[in-house]
């Protein structure tokens, strides 16, 4: 339940249960891909795509790790920092607005290493796992 | 230390962990899938405000394999619910040490007392995560479940 004063925060979810993830959109910096409209995001600080993948881009089969395994009917490009390494998902994008009360962490045990930070819930329903992005960039780079 | 024990069942087996670690007891939890690969532990699911891990006994016990028709392969698809699972299936919300952590169990029964002097050392080798056994209905033995040892044993195999 959120409480009074408490900030919103804006992020996408990515798939659908069980394997959704979820992101805070100011690691988003672009969405490209085929059946991705802009116009969706024109809300969001996301630059206009270019249509091409940078070298840098992580696959879809380096994020099985993360059990994101999907058809690829959308695409989703991200990429926190110009020159960094980009994620790139297969997955239904929605937005939500979050409120802190609907992140709940991750037990540091058994989950020290995992590539989630949290359990994100919404009116009581679970929407996804909140991706740790810092570490998956860091490893990745 | 009380000598209150609450028993329930795995793969027709009784079991029995002290009363007093149980902190609630919960239908089948919907369960988000954690990629890792300790299957005993599927996922979390969110509990007073925390998301606290699965931790499925009957894998940890090897006695149900995973994929079968088992309760524990419903859970494994992350999305279980109650529909889904036999109405005598539960999950044991319990503290050890530092660490809360669901376990799925099956027909949990009411809170038994059981004397110390009833429990009996564990000889057999195979008594996975056993402490000590007592005499059960029927002739049979309930296993007391060392739940430090098997938590611990499970959280470092992810």
């Amino acid at each position: 339940m959120s409480e009074e004063g408490e900030k919103s925060r804006s992020v996408l979810v990515l798939g659908t249960l069980p394997t959704a993830c979820v992101i805070p959109v100011e690691e988003v910096r672009e969405v490209v891909g085929s059946g991705v409209s802009h116009s969706d995001y024109s809300h969001l600080p996301i630059a206009e795509g270019e249509g091409a993948l940078p070298p840098k881009t992580l696959t879809l089969a380096t994020l099985g790790l993360l059990g994101l395994a999907g058809a690829p009917e959308r695409l989703l490009v991200l990429v926190r920092a110009p020159h960094g390494p980009y994620l790139q998902f297969a997955a239904e994008v929605v937005q939500e607005e979050l409120q802190s009360g609907d992140l709940l962490p991750l037990p540091a045990r058994p989950f020290a290493d995992s590539w989630f930070s949290a359990l994100v819930v919404q009116d009581e329903r679970v929407i996804g796992l909140m991706l740790d992005v810092e570490r998956l960039l860091g490893r990745a780079s | 230390m009380t000598d209150d024990y609450i028993p329930f069942q795995i793969a027709e087996q009784a079991f029995v962990v002290p009363a007093q670690v149980v902190r609630e007891i919960l239908g089948v939890q919907v369960c988000t899938k954690i990629p890792h690969k300790n299957g005993s532990i599927p996922g979390v699911f969110p509990w007073n405000g925390r998301a606290i891990p699965l931790l499925l006994v009957g894998e940890a016990l090897a006695l149900c394999r995973p994929g079968s028709a088992s309760l524990e392969s419903s859970a494994l698809a992350g999305r279980t619910v109650g529909s889904s699972a036999d109405d005598r299936s539960r999950t044991l919300v319990v503290e050890t040490n530092d660490d809360i952590v669901g376990l799925f169990v099956h027909e949990v029964r009411e809170v038994v007392r059981i004397l110390p002097e009833a429990f009996r050392p564990v000889h057999a080798a195979d008594q996975l995560f056993t402490s000590a056994e007592v005499e059960w209905a029927g002739g049979r033995v309930a296993r007391l479940l060392d739940l430090e040892k098997m938590v611990n044993e499970c959280f470092q195999s992810i």
